[in-house]
């Protein structure tokens, strides 16, 4: 008898490999069962100990921990059945697996700062939160008025909605990953998302008045000469593991972790720029100093998330710069995980929990979590699916949705310029190209351009008609923007007229624009690759040039490439878009003619002394009125001198699904805490 | 044969040379460099800040501004196994320390100081024990970043100023046509200064060359520290101070400040899983209808198999992720599958296998989940992989059966079935070998489309990314990863062919 691999043998392995493969599964679901009993104990720990800082709000949080203990109680039971009954194969019953209800959505009562919370908190000297404190102003300088900050509140609070429930969890769709979420290492917008949900700064914008409100700062008080400020931090204010904010806090996250030169967080670094000294006068007082009177002191100062001392301390740099998600700050929610030792990384979906001791107005779901998809039909497929509450459409795919019928019906099509959106633009040069002036250094030309272009048309043919025109380079939604400037008109007999003013006439009968030294008017027209609604709008541009005798050659080019012609001031004219960060922005980096040199932002070598004494007039002025004359009338300086072609304000494009409430739109953007899910247990999010 | 194998191995190396030389000559000279593309890394829209400091610290940080030469043997003296000169040291957390980089003192240092750059000024040796060294240590470390980067502001602040002056006096032959100063200017000519310019170039200058004196103060203590061996030392010394052996380092990846050792570890792991899935499949459908194809030519399966299979080869799998995408991901049409990523945002929280949930809803479980996700990747993965693979088998095997042991057999009275699969296949095998062993490197490498599309977190969009920034450590250790598995493949295949077919061989 041959010995061969005959059926027998086959079923024996297949029996082998079964037992093995049963093994494993079953090894890896009692793993599972045991990882989420550890996260409902952390879970239920984290709410005791919340409750225990804070025993005037008494009763409801006490049940609520009992509610919770009592889950998780029950959650226990069902898990281990659970594994009994796979490994046995007996039914068995399971109880509810909700976790993270809802707690404390009372508004709490000012109640002093805990002394000292289990862990590493440093030595508080508490002072006692009483009503007398609210009027202490022994941290102020005699002689300054003092503004006091009002309490912490939404603009549109949820529980005063109809229909108002807690709980749920919020799902936002990124279009591409994050790479770190730390606080002033991240680069990119949704690092941002994640850190303003979760760490504080001094104050924040007002969504509807655009004024900068206090946040951690219940009281500051702001020098009239603009060298200094002094600002008090709120005693109740507390990071999410129950750490009081401290006036050390807010110094050591600007001197020794924005400005330790071991931490890369240069980007940042070129951001805040005005603070010279700051001294810390008592746990919560401090005071800032600055290098010169500017006006965006104070927004810089108010501006920067505060992170607690004790949590990044215990890292070296290293570990800083390489870790990707060490996310604490003070905010209403925290990173569901923040383990250093197996951090939140790049592929996984960021989790944000409601922070249990938040001590501003309780947001009103438990979980916001941000996922990514990178392909854009793959994202719109996903929430059309219902799989994901938020996603930022493409002009395309918005229109299209939009028309479509009942579409409206489940989902809040948004559509708004903030002080975020920004302006795309052409700009053209001004100077000298290779040590030769191009034509658009005169003033004429320019304007020849604007209305040689139907930006009317651009709109509606090219972006479905979804964005404004911009008139200036200020967000239209910001008082920055004189409101009464209206965009140049379309007029191809202006245009032409301008040009023949300017001295480009058709000399020799070749259809194409000559000047009096008989040079043609030829430009080359940089753009970016990779975008099809660019391409067509240089596409737009080229016939229009044409039909007026200019020729226009357009140079596609890689974005890594533009810093290099930018700086080189190698173009005649080149399209992209700037965007906003502030209600304010400062003109002086890409108008002032000293950004001309020194390859500044000024790359289109645009020299007015007109200009120059208005932004320098504006930068100096700390009164936020008459600044705002001054910027009205550079605003109207940029309208008459075109030095770009302002194109469109590219408003925000978003869909949020009608489960979603409360859903508002701001000049500061969108709302988070705000918005609240009509039926927060149920559907396939929770 | 050993002789053969070792003689292989070593001419892998000048291959690998040649390889991640051309790879890093393409980043490197690729227009606009890599310090630009970290700074654009935003996407379409820049904000207005001042970005040429930034640039500065990232040349400074990563010594983008040596010529390009100069810094791929950097990097070769990173990624070797053999090391020269002064050892590393590492920490047991892994963090690296290596001896403190040069300074330079700024340009036209003679304007501005009648005396040369002083030399290194010698400071005591750091003494005390390993904690103490390592204190020492960090907080040299912590002074020489800070005076480094404040002597990196300063000097570009020079730089700019005298930039203007060379412009604003007409000698444009000292500025390059990037902006910057040309290496060398000032040095030996004083040139003519009005009070007023003055004003502007000295107190830049002179700043500069404060900040420089401090930085070389701060570098000598790091040097001592440094020597005074606050960690251990890496690697394994084989002539002390002069030659050691240590474990390759393959460096941080810029845009991420993440070792690119994790990064990989992290993207992995996706891409085998799909590409262990999509293989057997591809084999297991591939080769048998290849076979039948062979024994039953002419015939109708044969045609349909082969149309089928060319068919699928043709279609483009953008289109073919996209119209996945769309029908049967969409719940508007099949909406069978979920459109992307790997889990469903619940599977955290679901159990590992099938369940009925506590309110007797069946949950499919962590595993299911995961199956049910990949099965578009995967589809996509493997429906064009058809073609060449069975065309192959059956080309081969048409080959064997005109043969003449073939007709032996034959008359022999071999049963059909064990001339098929005894003979022909087995000596139909050598092809197809061929083919086997460049499926190593396609399993590390990944599928740049399917995981753009379905948002599948592995080693081709880790790629892509890296690409697109210039991430040239990402891309270095990508290429030599892929680059050594390939010409192992290469190696293995030749050795197999030995083993499957007695008349080759390497004597």
């Amino acid at each position: 008898m041959q010995s061969r691999f005959g059926l027998k043998d086959f079923v024996l392995l297949l029996a082998i490999i079964a037992v093995g493969v049963i093994g494993i599964l079953g090894w890896r679901q009692n793993d599972r069962v045991w990882e989420k009993t550890l996260v409902l104990t952390d879970k239920v720990n984290q709410v005791a100990a919340a409750q225990r800082e804070q025993p005037a709000s008494g009763g409801r949080g006490a049940e609520a921990v009992e509610r919770l203990s009592g889950e998780q109680a029950r959650q226990n039971q069902a898990v281990l059945a659970e594994v009994a009954r796979l490994s046995s194969r007996v039914e068995a019953l399971a109880g509810a697996p909700r976790v993270g209800a809802p707690l404390g959505e009372a508004t709490k009562p000012p109640s002093p700062p805990p002394a000292t919370v289990g862990g590493p908190a440093p030595e508080v000297t508490a002072a006692p939160a009483t009503v007398a404190d609210q009027h202490d102003e022994s941290w102020a300088r005699p002689g300054v008025p003092v503004t006091r900050a009002e309490p912490l509140h939404l603009a549109r609070p949820p529980q005063a909605m109809d229909g108002y429930a807690p709980g749920g969890t919020f799902v936002e769709v990124f279009e591409g990953q994050p790479r770190t979420l730390t606080p002033y290492r991240y680069a990119d917008v949704y690092g941002q998302r994640v850190v303003d949900q979760v760490c504080e700064s001094l104050g924040a914008y007002d969504p509807q008045t655009l004024k900068m409100e206090g946040v951690l700062a219940d009281a500051w008080q702001y020098d009239p000469d603009g060298m200094w400020l002094r600002v008090h931090i709120n005693p109740r204010a507390v990071f999410s593991d129950g750490t009081p904010v401290t006036a050390e806090d807010a110094r050591w996250t600007y001197q020794d972790f924005l400005y330790n030169p071991e931490i890369e967080a240069d980007r940042f670094r070129g951001t805040y720029t005005a603070v010279d000294k700051i001294e810390v006068l008592s746990d919560r007082a401090l005071e800032y100093t600055f290098k010169e009177k500017r006006f965006d002191s104070f927004d810089q100062v108010f501006g920067y998330p505060i992170i607690p001392k004790h949590f990044y301390s215990q890292f070296t740099p290293r570990q800083i710069n390489e870790g990707a998600g060490l996310v604490m700050g003070s905010g209403p929610y925290r990173l569901e995980r923040l383990d250093p030792s197996n951090q939140w990384a790049p592929p996984q979906d960021v989790v944000l929990v409601r922070n249990e001791r938040f001590w501003g107005p309780p947001p009103s779901m438990d979980r916001l979590r941000y996922r990514t998809i990178q392909d854009s039909l793959a994202r719109l497929t996903d929430y059309t699916n219902g799989k994901s509450d938020m996603i930022r459409p493409s002009t395309d795919q918005f229109r299209l949705k939009v028309d479509e019928p009942g579409f409206t019906n489940t989902t809040h099509a948004l559509n708004w310029v903030n002080m975020r959106s920004g302006y795309s633009f052409i700009a053209w040069q001004c100077g000298e190209r290779n040590g030769k002036l191009r034509p658009f250094h005169d003033r004429r030309v320019r304007m020849a351009m604007t209305h040689l272009i139907d930006r009317q048309r651009v709109s509606r043919d090219i972006y479905k008609n979804l964005y404004t025109i911009a008139t200036g380079p200020f967000s239209p939604s910001t008082e920055q923007a004189d409101p009464d400037i209206k965009p140049w008109p379309y007029d191809v007999d202006k245009a032409k007229q301008l040009l023949e003013e300017a001295g480009w006439k058709d000399r020799d009968n070749d259809g194409i624009l000559e000047n009096e030294q008989g040079e043609r008017f030829e430009f080359e027209f940089v753009f970016a690759t990779g975008s099809e609604s660019t391409e067509r709008l240089v596409a737009y541009i080229k016939d229009q040039c044409a039909s007026v005798g200019i020729k226009c050659t357009p140079r596609p080019t890689d974005w890594s490439i533009f810093q290099t012609l930018l700086q080189n001031r190698d173009f005649d004219a080149i399209t992209f878009a700037w965007s906003q960060s502030a209600p304010e922005s400062d003109p002086n980096q890409i108008w002032h003619s000293s950004q001309i040199q020194n390859q500044g932002d000024n790359f289109i070598q645009w020299n007015s002394p007109e200009a120059d004494r208005l932004i320098e007039a504006g930068r100096r002025e700390t009164d936020h009125d008459k600044r705002m004359l001054v910027w009205h009338e550079l605003h109207r300086l940029f309208h008459e001198e075109q030095p770009y072609t302002f194109m469109l304000n590219l408003s925000w494009l978003r869909f949020v699904n009608t489960r979603i409430e409360n859903v508002n739109t701001y000049k500061t953007g969108i709302e988070q805490r705000e918005m609240f899910i009509k039926t927060p247990n149920q559907g396939l999010l929770n | 044969m050993g002789t053969y194998i070792a003689r292989r191995l070593l001419l892998m190396i000048p291959t690998l040379i040649g390889i991640t030389f051309l790879v890093f000559m393409l980043v490197a000279l690729s227009p606009g460099g890599v310090g630009a593309a970290l700074m654009v890394s935003g996407g379409g829209q820049m904000e207005a800040q001042s970005r040429a400091i930034q640039q500065a610290y990232l040349e400074d940080r990563y010594g983008l501004n040596d010529p390009a030469v100069v810094q791929y043997v950097r990097w070769l003296g990173r990624i070797s196994p053999i090391k020269f000169g002064v050892r590393d040291q590492v920490a047991p957390d892994g963090e690296r320390f290596r001896p403190p980089k040069d300074v330079e003192p700024p340009p036209a240092w003679s304007l501005f100081d009648a005396q040369p750059p002083p030399p290194p000024p010698s400071v005591p040796p750091v003494t005390g024990t390993q904690e103490e060294r390592q204190r020492a240590y960090r907080r040299a470390s912590n002074d020489y970043a800070g005076s480094r980067g404040r002597l990196i502001e300063a000097r570009l602040r020079l730089e700019r100023t005298l930039v203007e002056f060379a412009r604003g006096s007409g000698r444009k032959d000292l500025v390059t046509r990037d902006g910057k100063l040309v290496p060398g200017a000032f040095e030996h000519e004083k040139p003519t200064m009005t009070q007023e310019q003055w004003a502007q170039v000295g107190p830049a200058g002179e700043a500069a060359v404060a900040a420089y004196k401090q930085a070389i103060i701060d570098r000598a203590r790091l040097a001592k520290a440094f020597e005074s061996r606050p960690f251990e030392e890496a690697g394994v010394p084989i002539i002390p101070g002069v030659l050691s052996l240590a474990a390759p380092d393959f460096g941080r990846s810029f845009t991420r400040s993440r070792p690119v050792l994790d990064l990989i570890m992290d993207h992995l792991p996706v891409t085998i899983t799909l590409n262990l899935i999509a293989f057997p499949i591809i084999y297991m459908i591939a080769i048998p209808s290849g076979m039948l194809a062979a024994t039953r030519r002419g015939s109708m399966f044969d045609a349909v198999s082969g149309t089928v299979f060319i068919a699928l080869y043709s279609v483009p799998v953008v289109l073919a992720g996209v119209l996945a995408i769309g029908y049967l991901a969409s719940n508007q049409y099949l909406g069978w599958f979920p459109a992307a990523g790997l889990h469903d945002t619940l599977a955290e929280r679901m159990t590992f296998l099938p369940s009925t949930g506590p309110d007797g809803v069946w949950v499919r479980g962590y595993l299911l989940d995961g199956i049910w996700h990949m099965v578009l990747p995967v589809t996509c993965l493997v429906y064009a992989g058809f073609a060449v693979l069975s065309k192959q088998t059956r080309a081969a095997m048409l080959d064997n059966f005109n043969a003449d042991y073939v007709r032996t057999a034959k008359a022999k009275g071999v049963p059909a079935r064990d001339i098929v699969l005894r003979h022909v296949f087995r000596n139909s095998l050598l092809p197809l070998i061929t083919i086997f062993t460049t499926i190593f490197p396609a399993m590390l490498a990944g599928s740049v489309v399917v995981e753009r599309i379905f948002t599948v977190p592995g080693m081709g969009s880790l790629l892509l990314d890296a690409i697109s920034l210039r991430d040239r450590e990402v891309i270095l250790a990508n290429t030599l990863m892929i680059g050594v598995v390939n010409l192992l493949a290469l190696l293995m295949a030749d050795i197999l062919y030995a083993l499957a077919d007695p008349r080759v061989s390497y004597e």
